[in-house]
């Protein structure tokens, strides 16, 4: 734990703290708020990438198994054309649905800081 | 010109329900009003210009524009002063240190959350402004934490607190918000400041009665 602190020695214990960090007491410099927030971007971009590949992954292999049990257990194999296409391309278009929504809406590129900043 | 001052200085204070104790020069002044120029302000004014004139200095953009939030720590090294993050007791939210002949330097309560830290941060550039308006070359402040700390009647504690509100919290920002019915919760997310500091900012301003949020 750090300096205690006895009462009204405010200044004398701001110097020993000072001092302290001066002499290699373990201190890092304050994140500014961009800093912090492209460490926090990074972070969570590399949670919410594996978690999408999972869920994307996921995904995929239910559409593919129930389709295939559709054509086994359901209807046969003899499917028509325009199922098999809204089918798949439903499948296709949550998977894009799903990344665009995250990549635009959680990750957005403009800094809403001061340009001076 | 200076009895004429100290006269309206004395009715200003009456008005405001303060003390006044004139020294006569700008940071020598043992009260809390001070003669600037032919302006009358006391020390809580004063702050708040302070905290305008740094955001349009250093953190306006070219229109004038302020960018919310504001990024104190940024602000902080623009004026030269180094802002780091240290192990600290439980009871010290933060310090600013300047010796003679080294950088100024702020000292954050590592374990605390960002939004204190900034709040404290904002806190001690104050103190820095204060002194550096009065040419200190060597001061050392802690900031302990506590209702007594917000609630103190110390002169520089008084500045550097509404300074650390102005600052986070620009007036014309908050009411140009506060007119769109945000909540105290948005509008405190929106500045990056507690609750508590945003209902505080809010009563000042007048904008809510105290005891009463939104």
């Amino acid at each position: 734990m750090g300096v205690k602190v006895p009462p009204d020695s405010g200044a004398a214990v701001a110097r020993e703290l000072a001092q302290g960090v001066r002499e290699g007491k373990p201190s890092t410099q304050a994140e500014d708020l961009q800093n912090a927030g492209q460490v926090q971007i990074l972070k969570f971009r590399g949670v919410y990438a594996w978690v999408l590949i999972g869920a994307l992954v996921g995904q995929l292999i239910v559409a593919d198994v129930v389709f295939i049990l559709y054509a086994c257990l359901g209807v046969g194999w003899n499917i028509s054309q325009p199922i098999i296409g809204a089918w798949l391309g439903a499948a296709v278009v949550q998977v894009i649905g799903v990344v665009l929504v995250v990549t635009r809406s959680l990750f957005p590129g403009a800094q809403t800081l001061s340009p001076r900043a | 010109m200076f009895a004429l001052c100290h006269a309206l200085a004395v009715c200003l204070g009456r008005l405001r329900g303060v003390h006044t104790d004139i020294g006569g020069e700008q940071g020598q002044t043992g009260g809390r009003i001070v003669v600037l120029g032919m302006g009358l302000l006391t020390r809580q004014d004063q702050a708040t210009k302070d905290a305008s004139d740094i955001l349009g200095r250093l953190w306006a953009n070219e229109s004038g524009d302020l960018g919310i939030p504001i990024d104190v720590v940024r602000i902080a090294r623009k004026l030269g002063i180094d802002v780091l993050d240290v192990e600290m007791d439980q009871g010290i939210s933060g310090a600013i240190v300047k010796e003679l002949n080294a950088d100024p330097m702020i000292m954050l309560n590592q374990s605390d959350s960002s939004n204190r830290k900034r709040f404290t941060c904002a806190h001690e550039i104050g103190h820095y402004v204060r002194r550096s308006q009065e040419g200190s070359p060597d001061y050392a402040y802690l900031d302990r934490r506590g209702p007594l700390a917000a609630q103190g009647s110390d002169e520089g504690e008084v500045y550097a607190n509404k300074f650390a509100a102005s600052l986070l919290m620009p007036e014309l920002e908050v009411k140009r918000r506060f007119k769109k019915d945000a909540t105290v919760v948005a509008l405190a997310v929106e500045f990056l400041v507690s609750e508590d500091a945003m209902n505080f900012r809010l009563q000042n301003l007048g904008l809510v009665s105290a005891g009463r949020s939104l």
